[in-house]
């Protein structure tokens, strides 16, 4: 009787350890890497669209105003641009989640 | 047009076909395959969240575990993202992302039809939440939400140019996020396909060099299709993330 209680605390000592190995990544900080990665995915595709919509833009206005490159030409620049300030802001986002971890 | 050539065609699959033909003037509102792939997703989403609980039971049936798993992660991304003023849009965060997760995975069976490898669909969707997320705007914080244009601690003669740019960064939201999500679907079905035609051809070439090769597609489309069903719950999760924190930058500003 007394042999197979120690062997249940064996038993029960050994789940312990692999419950604290496991324990390693725990919920919250797998629910931060998901944000991670789409404030990754928002910088890449981000980056690329706003110079489209800003291209797009100018394009149309352009058309309207019959000026032909001339807001296409600024409008692509800021929309660049715009792209690129995304990237930043959200990286910092990125940065901040990672330093409080 | 592909039969003709005698070329497969991986685009095939993207093809909307109409079952119940049904025109309005000059408005086709068919009921297409797209329709019905919608239509079962969301029975699927109903059935899982109304119809699996044991109304009596302690311990929770396999799929009720599984919505209620679903629940729990929807309302924790809430939660971190937004914050407690968030949880009054939680319902609407949790139909999108599960009605995301549910087309993108149907969508992983061999024969059915991807909804969300359709930008028109794709770009309904995050209209919605640009509106959606607009108006919250305005509605909590009056007309002051405007300054969410006009960053803050610029010198006065560089500020129209900001705010051009913070409008255009605006505007390409619902882009981004429409295009994110079919350009991921799509190019991963597409990707599929092509690969599942190396398989075919290779095997049935008849060569008997070229033959055996065919392993070679095989292998990958088997690790590709386990690629393909971590992205359709991936980019539903991304989707779901970023219509959070676009929310939250509506209700908190900058």
């Amino acid at each position: 009787m007394i042999d197979k209680n120690d062997q249940l605390d064996q038993v029960a000592e050994k789940i312990e350890e692999i419950k604290s190995r496991k324990k390693k990544i725990d919920n919250t900080q797998k629910q931060k890497r998901g944000r991670q990665i789409s404030i990754a995915m928002r910088i890449s595709v981000e980056l690329i669209v706003s110079s489209i919509i800003g291209a797009v833009l100018g394009w149309y206005i352009d058309k309207w105003l019959d000026t032909k490159p001339i807001f296409f030409i600024i409008f692509l620049i800021l929309g660049i641009v715009s792209g690129i300030k995304t990237a930043i802001t959200s990286s910092r986002q990125l940065y901040e989640d990672s330093d409080n971890n | 047009m592909a039969e003709k050539s005698g070329a497969p065609d991986p685009m095939h699959q993207f093809e909307i076909v109409e079952l119940v033909e049904f025109k309005l003037f000059d408005l086709n509102l068919s009921f297409t395959n797209s329709s019905l792939f919608m239509v079962f997703s969301v029975a699927l989403i109903i059935f899982l969240t109304l119809f699996t609980f044991n109304g009596r039971g302690t311990v929770p049936t396999r799929l009720q575990s599984i919505a209620e798993l679903s629940y729990e992660f929807v309302g924790k991304m809430v939660r971190d993202n937004v914050g407690d003023e968030g949880q009054r849009y939680f319902p609407f965060i949790f139909c999108l992302f599960m009605f995301v997760l549910f087309c993108n995975m149907l969508g992983m069976i061999p024969y059915t039809f991807t909804v969300t490898s359709h930008i028109i669909v794709t770009f309904a969707l995050a209209i919605v939440i640009f509106f959606g997320v607009t108006v919250i705007g305005f509605v909590m914080h009056g007309i002051s939400f405007l300054k969410f244009f006009v960053p803050s601690g610029v010198p006065k003669a560089l500020l129209p140019l900001l705010v051009v740019i913070e409008v255009i960064s605006y505007l390409t939201r619902p882009v981004s996020l429409s295009v994110r999500l079919f350009a991921n679907m799509m190019a991963g079905h597409t990707m599929l396909k092509v690969f599942g035609f190396f398989v075919a051809g290779m095997f049935f070439s008849g060569n008997l060099f070229i033959a055996p090769l065919g392993v070679a597609p095989l292998l990958f489309i088997t690790a590709f299709t386990g690629l393909e069903i971590l992205v359709a719950f991936l980019q539903a999760y991304v989707f779901a993330i970023l219509t959070c924190i676009y929310l939250n930058d509506a209700i908190h500003m900058h």
